[in-house]
C-alpha cells in the first residue's frame, strides 16, 4: 500500500475509534439535516439549496475540525518529529494526511445530503431524485473543496507557530466561508442554483487544490521543528 | 554496506557508522553549535552529554535530517538523512515525545509505524517486539499506559524495522528508579545485539553504566571524547572523601586543602571533604591536615565517576 494511504487508513481509524467525536459529527450532522429538511417540508422548491449548501458546509465545517485534530495535535504532542524520522517524505507525510481528514469530511457531507434527501422524501410522500448539477456538485465540487479546506489549513498548521496557529486556522476556515458565500451571493439571485454557479464553484476548489499543492513546496522539517515550541 | 562491514572487520577496523564534521549551526544570530565533529562506531553505545541548552538536542535533529546545518554536515551510514528517505529505513529514534498515539492500542502504534517502515511478517514481528518489552497481551489504548510502559512500547517502535542505529534523546527522563532500570536493560539488551546506539543524555549514572564512548558538549562546543575506561585514567587523580570529627573541622580541612596544587574539585558537605588528587599524595593531605590540627575520623579513596569528570570539565570551563 501507498504510504499515503497508510497515513490517511490510521488517520481514519483514529477518528473512528474516538466515539465521542464520532457522536457529535454525526449527531451534529443528523441536527441540520433533519432541520434542512423540516424548511423543504414547509417550501418543497428549496429542496435543491438545501442539498447545494447544507452538504458543502458540513463537509468544510468537519474538514476545519479534523485537520485541526489531525495535524494540530500531532505538532502540539511532537508526534510530527517521529514521523518526520520515517522514511515517508515530507509530502507524502501531508497528503497522507490531507486524505485522512478530507475522507471521513467527504463522508459527512455525502451522509449529509442523503440524510436531507431521504428525510424530504418522506415529509413529502414522494422520492426526490438530485438534479445534473447537485450530482456535479456532490461528487466533483463538494470534496475538491473539502480536500482544498483540509491542504491549506492542514498547511498552516505545520507552517506556522503553535501560538498562531489556531488563529490562522480558524481565519482560512473563516476566509473559505466568507469568499464562498459572498461570491455566491453575487453571482448569483438569492442563492439559487445554476450552472453557471455550480461551475465557478468548481473552478475555485480546482484553483485551491492547485494553490495547496504548490503552497507546499514551502513546507520544510526545520520549519515544522523549529515552530513546535 | 555489509560487504564494506566484513572488510572492515576482517581488518580488525570498525565501520563509522555516524560522522559529524564541523557542525555548524546558528539560530537567528545566536550560535548553538561550533564547530561540532565526532564520529560513532559500529555497534558502540555513544553517550552524547551536556547541560540544557548546550546544544545536544540541535545536533540530533541535524544528523537526523529535521535541521539544517549552517555549515558542516553529519552522515549516518555514509548518508545525509535529511536528503536520502530510504536511508532513515536504517535508523531507529525515540526522542522527547514517544511518538504514539494514545487513542491506539499498543499493536495498532507498532502496525502503523512497521508499515511504514515496510516491515514484512508484521504481526509475528510485532508479537515479539511486545513480548521482548513485557507488554505482549495489553489490548488497551496506550492513553492508560504508565510512564514507564509507554517508554518501553517507544522503544519496541524505535526497533520494529531491525535498525542498525538506534538514536535515544533522554530515554529515562521522567520515569521512577524501576522503569530506569527497565529502559537501561534494554538498551543493554539491544547493544549486545550489536545495534549502534546513539544516547543524547544529561543523566551521568546511565551513560556510566551503558555507554562505551562520550562526548560532553558545552555551550556548543565537545569539550571532551573518549571512551569512558579512558577518561578515567586520563582523570585518574583519586577522588578522596575525608571525615572530620565536626564542620568547623570540615571548614578548616577545606580553607587548608583548597590551595594546594595536588588538589582539584574540593568540596565540602558538612563534616566531609571531597576532593580530586592529581598525584598519588595521600600522605602529603594527611600531614598537611594533621600540622594543623584538623581531627580526621576516616579517609578513603573512591573511583572517580563521570559525574566527577563532567563538573571537573564545567569548571576548567568556566575558568
Amino acid at each position: 500500500m501507498r504510504k499515503e494511504f497508510i497515513i490517511a487508513k490510521k488517520e481514519i481509524m483514529e477518528i473512528l475509534q474516538n466515539k465521542s467525536s464520532l457522536l457529535f459529527t454525526v449527531g451534529y450532522s443528523v441536527f441540520f439535516s433533519v432541520m434542512a429538511a423540516l424548511g423543504v417540508k414547509k417550501f418543497p422548491e428549496t429542496i435543491d439549496t438545501a442539498v447545494f449548501y447544507i452538504p458543502l458546509v458540513m463537509g468544510i465545517f468537519f474538514a476545519y475540525v479534523s485537520t485541526g485534530r489531525i495535524f494540530f495535535r500531532e505538532k502540539r504532542d511532537k508526534i510530527i518529529e517521529t514521523l518526520l524520522c520515517t522514511p515517508v517524505s515530507l509530502r507524502k507525510l501531508w497528503f497522507g494526511k490531507v486524505l485522512g481528514a478530507a475522507i471521513p469530511s467527504y463522508a459527512i457531507a455525502i451522509f449529509s445530503a442523503f440524510l436531507i434527501a431521504l428525510i424530504s422524501s418522506i415529509l413529502l410522500k414522494s422520492i426526490i431524485f438530485p438534479s445534473l448539477i447537485l450530482v456535479l456538485h456532490l461528487l466533483v465540487t463538494i470534496p475538491l473543496f473539502v480536500l482544498a479546506a483540509v491542504g491549506l489549513i492542514g498547511f498552516l498548521y505545520l507552517l506556522a507557530g503553535m501560538k498562531e496557529v489556531r488563529i490562522a486556522g480558524t481565519v482560512i476556515f473563516m476566509t473559505i466561508f466568507g469568499a464562498l458565500f459572498g461570491g455566491l451571493g453575487l453571482i448569483g439571485e438569492g442563492y439559487r442554483i445554476s450552472l453557471l454557479i455550480e461551475i465557478a464553484l468548481m473552478m475555485t476548489s480546482l484553483l485551491l487544490v492547485v494553490l495547496t499543492g504548490y503552497l507546499t513546496r514551502y513546507l520544510s522539517k526545520e520549519r515544522i521543528v523549529t515552530t513546535i515550541t | 554496506m555489509i560487504l564494506s562491514s566484513i572488510i572492515l572487520q576482517a581488518c580488525g577496523d570498525k565501520m563509522k557508522v555516524i560522522e559529524v564534521k564541523n557542525l555548524v549551526k546558528d539560530f537567528g544570530g545566536r550560535r548553538v553549535l561550533d564547530g561540532i565533529s565526532f564520529e560513532v562506531e559500529e555497534g558502540e553505545v555513544f553517550g552524547y552529554l551536556g547541560p540544557n541548552g548546550a546544544g545536544k538536542t540541535t545536533t540530533l535533529r541535524i544528523i537526523l535530517g529535521l535541521l539544517n546545518p549552517t555549515s558542516g554536515e553529519a552522515m549516518v551510514m555514509g548518508k545525509n538523512l535529511a536528503e536520502d528517505d530510504e536511508a532513515r529505513k536504517k535508523i531507529g529514534v525515540v526522542l522527547e515525545n514517544d511518538g504514539l498515539y494514545e487513542g491506539l492500542s499498543a499493536f495498532d502504534n507498532l502496525e502503523y509505524y512497521a508499515q511504514l517502515y515496510d516491515v514484512s511478517n508484521r504481526k509475528e514481528k510485532i508479537e515479539d517486539l511486545l513480548r521482548f518489552v513485557g507488554l505482549y497481551g495489553r489490548n488497551e489504548k496506550v492513553g492508560f499506559f504508565s510512564k514507564g510502559m509507554i517508554r518501553k512500547l517507544a522503544i519496541a517502535r524505535a526497533i520494529i524495522n531491525d535498525p542498525e542505529v538506534l538514536f535515544l534523546d533522554e530515554p529515562s527522563a521522567g520515569l521512577d528508579p524501576e522503569a530506569q532500570r527497565m529502559v537501561r536493560n534494554l538498551i543493554l539488551e539491544l547493544s549486545k545485539e550489536g545495534k549502534t546506539v546513539f544516547l543524547n543524555s544529561h543523566d551521568l549514572d546511565e551513560v556510566q553504566r551503558i555507554c562505551d564512548r562520550i562526548a560532553i558538549l558545552q555551550r556548543g562546543k565537545i569539550m571532551v571524547c573518549d571512551a569512558v575506561k579512558s577518561l578515567r585514567r586520563k582523570f585518574s587523580g583519586p577522588r578522596v572523601i575525608i571525615s572530620t570529627s565536626d564542620n568547623k573541622s570540615a571548614g578548616r580541612a577545606f580553607e587548608i586543602l583548597n590551595p594546594l596544587d595536588f588538589v582539584s574539585n574540593c568540596e565540602i558537605d558538612g563534616k566531609k571533604i571531597s576532593l580530586m588528587l592529581k598525584e598519588n599524595k595521600q600522605s602529603s593531605l594527611l600531614r598537611k591536615l594533621s600540622e594543623n590540627g584538623v581531627e580526621i575520623e576516616e579517609i578513603r579513596k573512591v573511583e572517580v565517576t563521570l559525574e566527577d569528570i563532567y563538573f571537573k570539565m564545567q569548571k576548567e570551563e568556566e575558568k
